[in-house]
């Protein structure tokens, strides 16, 4: 286990062995914090943020789902594959199409 | 391909935050006066990302430029009638859908679902937290031809998967956005992208390991 894997699986059962046991529910469960990941969900208070910085600097489960979300977030950007010349010449097809004539009567 | 890693506090949490859109400068009553500078910003905005996503969805070329004419063609019909009280992107991205429906129905082509509930239920206790943990992405992060073997992999999705996906991920649009374009609600939404994710991170391991 890398060794960053290992503090972050010792600082979570440290602090979910004392949540559960004082009811303590402050740094979010993980079905909530994915559906933030997936939907993209701005948190709305710095309290909020604060809580899904903890939960993903704790869960290592998560942690790994939000590094899988932001690679494949890059991947999809990095590859729009369209041919610039056609697209310029759909554009000006368009233009013309649905633009303001200047024949108009 | 290396992952940023964030060093501030909060700068994880800010990953979740939404890209910068056309709507910022759109001027609506310009648009509807066929004003050619917001036109031109349209279409150059607009039609790459309809193309994108056709191209998502095994439909390119001709039928593709097809599909796209025919949702601008019902989009300036109907502009008129758009009052502005939701997003441009919004309008135009429902408009494809219905093409897009449309087209598969003409050429006897069915959309089904799978078990996409199912499987995202079985990931979480009842409790909320992981019941099946996903693994550490060291696989992914080293692919470095990542960008190209994501394509294939989506043709894998169901067709509901892959625009939820791509609407979100590729567009940037909010997630209220999707569900009005895909007409889900937000759990519905929410289960579909992760649906898509698990069988992408499947199928791109698959291709690492190869």
């Amino acid at each position: 286990m890398k060794l960053g894997h290992k503090i972050r699986k010792i600082a979570h059962d440290i602090y979910y062995k004392n949540a559960s046991k004082k009811k303590l529910e402050f740094s979010l469960i993980c079905r909530d914090v994915t559906a933030a990941i997936d939907l993209r969900q701005k948190p709305k208070t710095i309290t909020d943020k604060f809580r899904i910085w903890l939960h993903l600097n704790l869960c290592q489960a998560c942690k790994n789902y939000h590094d899988v979300s932001l690679v494949f977030s890059k991947a999809i950007k990095k590859n729009p594959s369209q041919d610039a010349e056609r697209l310029e010449m759909m554009n000006k097809l368009l233009m013309k199409k649905f633009g303001k004539s200047e024949d108009k009567e | 391909m290396s992952l940023e890693t964030p060093q501030a506090p909060f700068e994880l949490a800010d990953t979740l935050l939404e890209t910068e859109s056309f709507e910022s400068s759109l001027d609506l009553i310009k648009l509807k006066n066929r004003d050619p500078v917001m036109l031109s910003k349209l279409f150059a905005d607009m039609t790459p990302r309809l193309l994108r996503m056709l191209a998502s969805k095994g439909i390119y070329a001709e039928t593709a430029e097809e599909i796209v004419h025919e949702c601008w063609e019902t989009f300036f019909t109907n502009l008129d009638k758009f009052e502005g009280r939701s997003k441009i992107n919004t309008f135009i991205f429902g408009i494809l859908i219905n093409k897009l429906r449309e087209h598969r129905r003409r050429s006897n082509r069915i959309d089904f679902e799978e078990d996409s509930e199912k499987v995202f239920e079985r990931s979480f206790s009842k409790d909320g937290w992981w019941s099946i943990e996903p693994a550490d992405p060291y696989r992914l992060i080293e692919n470095q031809q990542l960008g190209d073997s994501i394509q294939d992999c989506l043709k894998g999705l169901t067709d509901a998967q892959r625009a939820a996906f791509l609407i979100i991920e590729a567009e940037g649009e909010s997630s209220e956005s999707a569900c009005e374009i895909l007409g889900v609600s937000i759990s519905n939404l929410r289960v579909l992208i992760f649906r898509a994710k698990g069988k992408l991170r499947l199928c791109l391991e698959g291709e690492s390991s190869a």
